[in-house]
């Protein structure tokens, strides 16, 4: 079942040239207690599709200039002010990447996690304290940190904090952005485990954006990478990681492989991501792609079904490959067939 | 560590304590030990690599080296002269000699200054070269770093973070240094990036023999870049070594750690909740910091803390008692 369908978003930020498109019709289905994952480097549009979801957009200066946002099967863009506020944080619920800057300095974690509680269960102040009691003991938090200031907590326990903020009014889709980047690698580890455990105790879905190609996977069962704006590829996890299509995934995938920083050079993608003022409609990667021929930058790009099985990408040529390879595979069969038929 | 080599060794740290007094009023007052006995070398045209998690004193290392803090006691000498012995002019030698690159390119920009500001006020400092001169030299640094020379006009928020990373590399480089600090200087970026940041100081030292002291948490990065990996963990060096020794024998269990996280690629079911904290630095416990964390824990690890290097192998040290030679 489909908790939340992002379709045909549009998202830019006004500019004395025009419109700086950060998000491009991207389309995409979060189900029911699914972890879904968007990958791409920064810039490339992933927090600003949080961002929209959770309609913060205006708070930072972008504008919505099309598509729809439903979470149950209701408009969210429709929603009301009231509505809004019941929307995030109740039933969507987000963990930022700045744990520093997201909490309160001037309030005790135990009385921000309550606070969560309170606004959204309705509790009253003994029962918001006892739940977020549980929620320490959920999180693995020693008890006597429930008065502790954000300061005196390491980045680890407050990326704790922050998602027992989250869990605190059952939510039915938490959007984790960048929850680990600002993580030691040891710790990255225990908190991958920590939002896994909250996905099983709690039955959440999960929308996970990161930078980190290793986060992503061991987390979602289905991914979306973005460049430029654009979604380029989506499919299951296994699948783009086994036979990513798009050279985009590619390049990441190679530039993220642990094993691979043994050798003499590391493998990077040369070149920066285009400025995304009034961007064109054929390939936004082409100019750092190293495959890229004169079609990719006159034709304009659409998404291409690789297989029937939900593998999409936006790649003209492997999409023209495949076409070439079906009318082969298609003529070889129509030979044989008439090989057969002359046989008999 | 006792360490003997053939090659000059540019910095060496002895012994290196480092003790703040926290808390107010007269009754609370405690002392923080932030390093406890901090010993490497580095030497000329030299990576040495600092592993640790955030709190284990890898940026408190950095400022002890940088003079920007003197040390409680111990020793940091620069081509074999102590800190604690200079004067101004030498400081003024060494800071032109010592430079560092941070972890967050922007913070550590003037937000006011275009790029051909920055990377000219090194040189004017100095009073080195004419007007014309340094503009060239500007044009020239970025260059060096691969950006073109038409971004010295521009403001630092006009450029993404692995630019402003090449920038702030090209002002470090911008007298000429022979050790360059670099105080995790890829983590806020991302891997495509990060690659080719690690492949252009790669490059500059080649081209420079500039010595680096890397700094990070990111034990694939260190891999590439150093040649020496000293494993810091509760303001304690718990292994030290080469690269190789390190990532093919790694000896300390917390630096087995390091290692299996930087390549896990899937979650285990049986989720553990238990967090494990770094101890308080006000309170360390008597025994070893780690013994909370470590899988191989014995009665003995938490009687008393094993501060003695044992020789593994020739030039690999590890302070972890269970191994035995």
């Amino acid at each position: 079942m489909a908790l939340l369908e992002v379709k045909d978003l549009v998202t830019y930020f006004p500019h004395e040239k025009g419109k700086v498109q950060v998000v491009d019709h991207v389309s995409f289905t979060v189900n029911e207690r699914e972890c879904f994952g968007i990958i791409g480097e920064s810039g490339c549009g992933k927090s600003m599709t949080a961002t929209s979801v959770m309609q913060y957009h205006n708070e930072v200066g972008a504008k919505i200039g099309g598509g729809q946002i439903l979470f149950e099967g209701r408009d969210v863009m429709s929603f009301g002010k009231k509505e809004l506020q019941d929307y995030r944080g109740g039933e969507v619920a987000m963990i930022m990447q700045n744990t520093m800057s997201a909490l309160d300095p001037l309030f005790t974690v135990g009385d921000q996690v309550a606070e969560t509680i309170r606004r959204h269960t309705g509790a009253g102040k003994k029962e918001a304290r006892k739940r977020a009691e549980e929620i320490f003991t959920f999180l693995g938090i020693p008890a006597d940190r429930y008065k502790a200031y954000p300061h005196e907590l390491s980045g680890g326990m407050l990326q704790r904090i922050a998602g027992g903020i989250a869990i605190g009014s059952n939510p039915k889709l938490i959007i984790a952005d960048e929850p680990t980047t600002a993580l030691d690698a040891t710790v990255q580890l225990q908190y991958m485990q920590l939002l896994k455990k909250i996905q099983k105790q709690t039955k959440a879905a999960i929308l996970l954006i990161s930078h980190d190609i290793r986060v992503i996977q061991m987390m979602c069962s289905r991914i979306a990478v973005m460049y430029a704006g654009q979604i380029v590829e989506e499919g299951n996890t296994d699948e783009i990681m086994e036979h990513p299509v798009h050279p985009y995934t590619k390049a990441l995938l190679e530039a993220a492989n642990p094993h691979a920083l043994k050798v003499d050079r590391i493998s990077t993608i040369n070149g920066q991501p285009p400025f995304l003022l009034n961007p064109p409609a054929t390939c936004r990667f082409a100019d750092r792609c190293a495959n890229c021929t004169h079609r990719c930058h006159q034709q304009e790009t659409g998404l291409y079904a690789d297989n029937d099985g939900g593998h999409f990408h936006r790649c003209i040529l492997a999409a023209e490959e495949k076409e070439r390879n079906a009318t082969e595979n298609g003529k070889i069969e129509a030979f044989r067939i008439r090989e057969h038929k002359a046989a008999i | 560590m006792p360490q003997k080599m053939e090659r000059s060794k540019l910095l060496e740290l002895e012994n290196i304590k480092q003790q703040y007094k926290v808390g107010f009023g007269f009754r609370n007052k405690k002392t923080a030990v932030c390093l406890s006995d901090i010993s490497f070398d580095i030497e000329e045209g030299q990576t040495l690599g600092l592993v640790g998690e955030s709190g284990s004193g890898k940026t408190t290392t950095t400022r002890v080296v940088l003079g920007i803090e003197a040390p409680t006691s111990g020793d940091v000498r620069y081509k074999g002269k102590s800190l604690s012995e200079y004067g101004r002019k030498d400081w003024k030698q060494f800071r032109q000699e010592v430079q560092a690159v941070f972890q967050n390119p922007l913070d550590s920009f003037d937000p006011r200054f275009k790029v051909r500001k920055i990377l000219e006020e090194p040189l004017s400092i100095n009073n080195i070269g004419s007007p014309t001169e340094r503009r060239e030299k500007a044009e020239s640094l970025l260059e060096m770093v691969g950006l073109s020379a038409e971004f010295a006009d521009r403001y630092p928020h006009e450029f993404s973070g692995g630019q402003l990373q090449r920038i702030a590399i090209a002002r470090a480089l911008a007298l000429g240094p022979k050790l360059l600090v670099l105080d995790e200087p890829v983590s806020a970026l991302d891997v495509s990036v990060r690659g080719q940041i690690l492949n252009l100081l790669h490059d500059l030292q080649v081209e420079k023999k500039i010595s680096y002291l890397y700094i990070s948490h990111d034990i694939a990065s260190v891999r590439y870049l150093c040649d020496k990996i000293a494993i810091i963990y509760f303001g304690q060096i718990v292994e030290y070594g080469s690269t190789e020794q390190i990532f093919e024998k790694p000896i300390h269990p917390y630096t087995k750690e390091l290692l299996k996280a930087g390549v896990v690629t899937e979650l285990s079911d049986n989720v553990e909740s238990v967090v494990h904290e770094v101890p308080s630095v006000t309170d360390p416990p008597p025994g070893c910091p780690f013994a909370d964390r470590c899988p191989v824990c014995t009665g003995a690890c938490r009687a008393k803390n094993p501060t003695e290097y044992k020789e593994v192998e020739k030039g690999h040290f590890s302070t972890c008692i269970h191994y035995t030679i």
